[in-house]
């Protein structure tokens, strides 16, 4: 696995190394804040979260194994776990505004093969997956504002999930 | 539940990757992360899978104030503590990292061997290897294991000056961790005075220097 400029500056990190751990946030901190806002409707607590998140990764950073996956999928899981645990207690207002569930932006050219994967699921498949993934909903919160039982949107998720994973592992 | 069906694991870590496992479920989950590899492996390529969806949102930069109060708690002032001048007395007579060969000169093409932490009974502990080429330092458990839950043995390096600095924290239960050194800090460890094992609290020292007690520490042998 060719070690991107993520994975090279967490190495650093990893050694405590200040200068690339400023880098590693100027290069990755746009993504990790815009998710964190996305999923918590919120700047200030998206704020206090980025900071966790970070403060995490400076400790955590020798933790990462280059062999195991991508560094950025690592720091985005970071992030979104967090927002994750946050929402537990969290009253869903459904935001229009964000990042509709309906459809996503085109993918970048380095994430060609999950476009293409993504667009051989069936749309409501995808929307549902969509709303877990950008919003953080869950199986209740995506069925509430689909208007469709929880069972259903249960098993609309897990052939979803499936179906990615057959078309990418082809 | 019986987490021992790959596919029910598989779907666990799907939905757990994805966020809509939840509550008790996510929480016994996390708990089997820590001791199942196997979920841990699900759970990796469930982020790989998954984690170029996050591509598809705008990005936004962060107000300047929250770099101000992450460089607060990741880099506070440093301050020399009085203990750590007592590092030549400090030495466990029993237990030594030496460090061998550190030598100038044409740096060899594969991983060359440069410490043994022994027992006191000379039963290996951790083998930490070094490639000059590349600049990756391995350090492999062979028996070490754990000590406390929540304590982990970090590696230090004294440099020639200035506060000692971390290596990274040290494998246990037959694991082994690569570092890659920069070339900055390749330099500083030619002239380091020596190398160091201190425990800590899970997840390293919260201060950049040594918190808790040095139970290993190795004079650097020019050879």
């Amino acid at each position: 696995m060719n070690a991107s400029e993520e994975a090279r500056l967490l190495s650093r990190v990893a050694l405590q190394d200040a200068g690339a751990f400023r880098k590693l946030y100027e290069l990755t901190s746009p993504r990790l804040f815009a998710i964190a806002v996305t999923m918590l409707g919120n700047r200030a607590q998206a704020e206090d979260l980025l900071q966790d998140v970070y403060v995490k990764i400076w400790y955590a950073a020798d933790r990462f194994d280059g062999s195991r996956g991508e560094a950025m999928a690592w720091m985005v899981s970071i992030v979104r776990n967090r927002a994750i645990d946050q929402m537990r207690s969290r009253k869903q207002t459904v935001d229009e505004d964000v990042l509709s569930a309906e459809e996503a932006p085109p993918l970048s050219e380095d994430n060609q093969r999950l476009q293409e994967c993504l667009d051989t699921l069936e749309s409501q498949q995808r929307q549902s997956i969509f709303a877990a993934f950008f919003q953080g909903l869950s199986h209740s919160e995506i069925a509430a504002r689909f208007a469709e039982p929880v069972g259903t949107i249960k098993s609309r998720v897990r052939r979803g999930l499936m179906s990615l994973k057959g078309c990418l592992e082809s | 539940m019986n987490y021992n069906q790959p596919e029910l694991l598989d779907r666990l870590a799907a939905e757990y990757v994805l966020g809509t496992l939840r509550g008790r479920a996510r929480a016994r989950f996390e708990r089997m992360l820590l001791d199942l590899p196997e979920a841990r492996a699900a759970v990796d390529e469930w982020q790989s899978r998954l984690g170029g969806l996050a591509d598809a949102i705008p990005e936004q930069t962060p107000p300047a104030r929250v770099w101000r109060e992450i460089e607060k708690r990741t880099q506070p002032a440093r301050t020399v503590p009085s203990w750590w001048r007592g590092w030549a007395l400090a030495a466990s007579a029993a237990l030594v990292v030496t460090v061998v060969a550190l030598l100038p000169g044409a740096p060899p093409l594969e991983d060359r061997e440069v410490a043994f932490v022994n027992e006191a009974n000379a039963t290996p502990l951790w083998v930490v290897s070094m490639n000059f080429n590349t600049g990756e330092l391995s350090t492999r458990a062979v028996s070490a294991e754990a000590r406390e839950i929540d304590k982990v043995y970090e590696l230090w390096m004294l440099p020639a000056e200035g506060a000692p600095r971390s290596l990274g924290l040290m494998p246990v239960s037959g694991g082994k961790t690569v570092q890659t050194f920069s070339p900055a800090l390749l330099e500083l460890l030619r002239n380091a005075k020596g190398l160091a094992v201190s425990i800590e609290p899970k997840g390293g020292s919260p201060t950049g220097v040594p918190t808790g007690p040095v139970v290993y520490q190795a004079p650097l042998l020019d050879l």
